[in-house]
């Protein structure tokens, strides 16, 4: 694995863009493939360059690495440990304070690389950015596929429900994410001792086992703490996936948001606007 | 490269039972209708035609056992009750007598993996030798089938067997190559671990990947086993619950769900996914409706993807 080394100071970031980008395209990646790795990279870099040394000048370094099928570039610094994916990423919600810091640039470093992986190792910060190569495409085709790994969620407080509108997809790519925002959104309603949860599922377009899985961690640390959860407003392939994983056995599923919040807060059924 | 399936249920083996059996009865009754036939070969078309397959067949009892067919020694994948049927085979064949070596390759050590070696009449012939390998330390390994044929549990003692048995411990950080197989081994997620195993031959690539509990927490457990399932042509798969079961009452119990093993086999781009390894209180019925809402998972999460799904029953062939 190839690797360089500058001090984190903006003027060297052209040096370790280009030493990523530099290998994507000797490896035969799309212009505007080699472009989202420069543009990955660059917020991962900037981040480090923003936060990661408050007080001092460090380094930072970029490995690189191709084995044949992704390329893998890893950005590493010693400063304050930070692991940007635990920032949870909320897409285009409305709530915008809500965001955290670098929440942005973590959200777009994702939608970007194919995987994204932090590990603290010895005292280091490393963040791991994977990018597959796409097969040779037919003439005709579209060089970059469609970005698929988006999800968005929306949050709103009525009474003592909670209702989280989630949109886009939840597959292995954005469960991590929508773990992140379920348990969040539980702490904190927990905390404001609003017991009811509602997931308003009218956008959601795409689940797969692993976004079931998270849907079950959160079922299960509502029973722990008396909380009641809920889904509602189900696409029909939803409610097939549902189905089909017996989900619609443990988890209350009802028509319509309206139907929900009847079942489970009079207060927030009177209350709720669509 | 052909595959055999000798025994399919999970941890116990079932029968089919009377009742069951009579529905079947009743349903082709049903379906013929009062028809007639005027050949046997009529009839025949009949019921493979018309007739569902849970009506006309079943998905069987035996628990895992697989064969790999080569055209030099036998090769099996455990050896649940169903090694006892093609112990069977190997005893009608005319020349049984000629001293042949055996292959297994264990994926772990549980009763219902081991239970048909007692009842492998191959093993009590001077002359032949059978090789056992697993992930599992040679002497864990051999442990297993000793106590199995010792006091109290069954009659015939392992020093009263014919065959030279050799136990063998396989790495899983690299290639083996066995009896003219490539054979690499993965650790999984099951009491007291077990392993799958990534067979390829000629160009072709199976995976036999049973008891092990996909619960997709921990990404580098899953990436290691899509990368261990990518692009084969075959996967068997521990699909033995539901997911809504596999994540609540039966968490820990080590096994998988069948949209587990649908959305693995689909990242890792798997021609043919195979359910396996089925929960013994499902009948005939309930393993070919889960069949059809794999099938029409997959259609969904796959987008376009091709992935071609079946179920393994007890003397299933498929060739690679």
């Amino acid at each position: 694995m190839a690797q360089m080394q500058r001090p984190a100071v903006a003027v060297h970031l052209d040096d370790l863009l280009r030493f990523a980008s530099e290998l994507a395209e000797r490896e035969g990646f799309a212009p505007d493939r080699v472009r989202d790795v420069e543009l990955a990279v660059e917020e991962s870099l900037v981040n480090i360059l923003t936060y990661a040394y408050p007080n001092r000048t460090g380094f930072v370094e970029v490995h690189r690495e191709f084995d044949g099928r992704s390329l893998r570039v890893s950005v590493v610094d010693n400063g304050v440990p930070f692991d940007p994916l635990s920032v949870p990423v909320t897409g285009l919600t409305v709530d915008t304070a809500r965001r955290g810091v670098g929440g942005l640039g973590i959200l777009l470093v994702r939608r970007l690389a194919d995987h994204v992986a932090y590990r603290r190792q010895e005292g280091a910060n490393v963040l791991t950015l994977t990018f597959d190569r796409p097969p040779p495409t037919r003439t005709g085709d579209p060089v970059h596929p469609i970005r698929d790994d988006i999800m968005e969620t929306q949050f709103q407080r009525i009474e003592n429900t909670t209702l989280l509108a989630v949109k886009g997809r939840v597959d292995h790519k954005t469960a991590k994410a929508f773990e992140e925002v379920l348990k969040n959104t539980l702490d904190e309603a927990s905390a404001d001792g609003s017991p009811v949860l509602v997931l308003d599922l009218s956008g959601l377009e795409y689940m797969t086992s692993a976004g079931l899985r998270v849907l079950m961690i959160a079922a299960k640390t509502c029973t722990s703490r008396q909380q009641k959860l809920a889904v509602a407003a189900l696409q029909p392939a939803i409610q097939e996936i549902f189905r089909i994983s017996r989900f619609d056995l443990v988890l209350p599923v009802y028509p319509t948001v309206a139907d929900a919040l009847k079942a489970l807060s009079p207060d927030a059924a009177v209350r709720w606007r669509e | 490269m052909q595959v055999r399936f000798w025994g399919t249920r999970g941890s116990l083996p079932t029968s089919t039972g009377g009742a069951s059996i009579r529905e079947k009865i009743r349903q082709a009754l049903r379906q013929a209708d009062g028809r007639r036939w005027e050949t046997d070969e009529q009839l025949e078309a009949f019921i493979d035609d018309a007739l569902a397959f849970p009506v006309r067949n079943g998905y069987g009892g035996d628990t895992s056992c697989v064969q790999i067919a080569s055209r030099r020694e036998p090769t099996l994948l455990d050896m649940g009750s169903g090694l006892r049927r093609f112990g069977q085979q190997v005893m009608e064949t005319p020349d049984q007598d000629r001293p042949t070596t055996f292959h297994f390759f264990m994926s772990h050590l549980h009763w219902d993996h081991i239970m048909g070696f007692p009842f492998f009449p191959p093993a009590y012939l001077p002359g032949n030798t059978i090789h056992i390998y697993g992930g599992h330390p040679e002497n864990v390994l051999r442990e297993a089938f000793l106590r199995q044929q010792s006091t109290p549990c069954f009659p015939v003692h392992w020093d009263q067997l014919g065959a030279s048995i050799r136990f063998t411990r396989l790495e899983t950080d690299r290639w083996h190559r066995i009896n003219g197989f490539a054979v690499k081994l993965l650790r999984q997620a099951h009491h007291g671990g077990s392993f799958g195993y990534r067979i390829e031959k000629d160009g072709k690539a199976l995976v036999y990947s049973t008891d092990s509990e996909h619960k997709q927490q921990d990404d580098t457990e899953t990436e290691a086993t899509v990368s261990f399932y990518r692009e084969a042509d075959l996967v068997i798969f521990d699909a033995m619950y539901s997911l809504a079961d596999m994540i609540t009452v039966k968490e820990d119990w080590g096994h998988s769900s069948n949209i587990v093993g649908a959305d693995l086999c689909l990242r890792a781009n798997v021609k043919h996914y195979c359910m396996f390894h089925h929960e013994p209180a499902y009948d005939d019925a309930t393993l070919y409706e889960i069949l059809q809402e794999t099938r029409r998972y997959a259609e969904i999460v796959g987008e376009g993807k091709s992935l071609e799904i079946s179920t393994a029953y007890d003397d299933m062939v498929l060739r690679l």
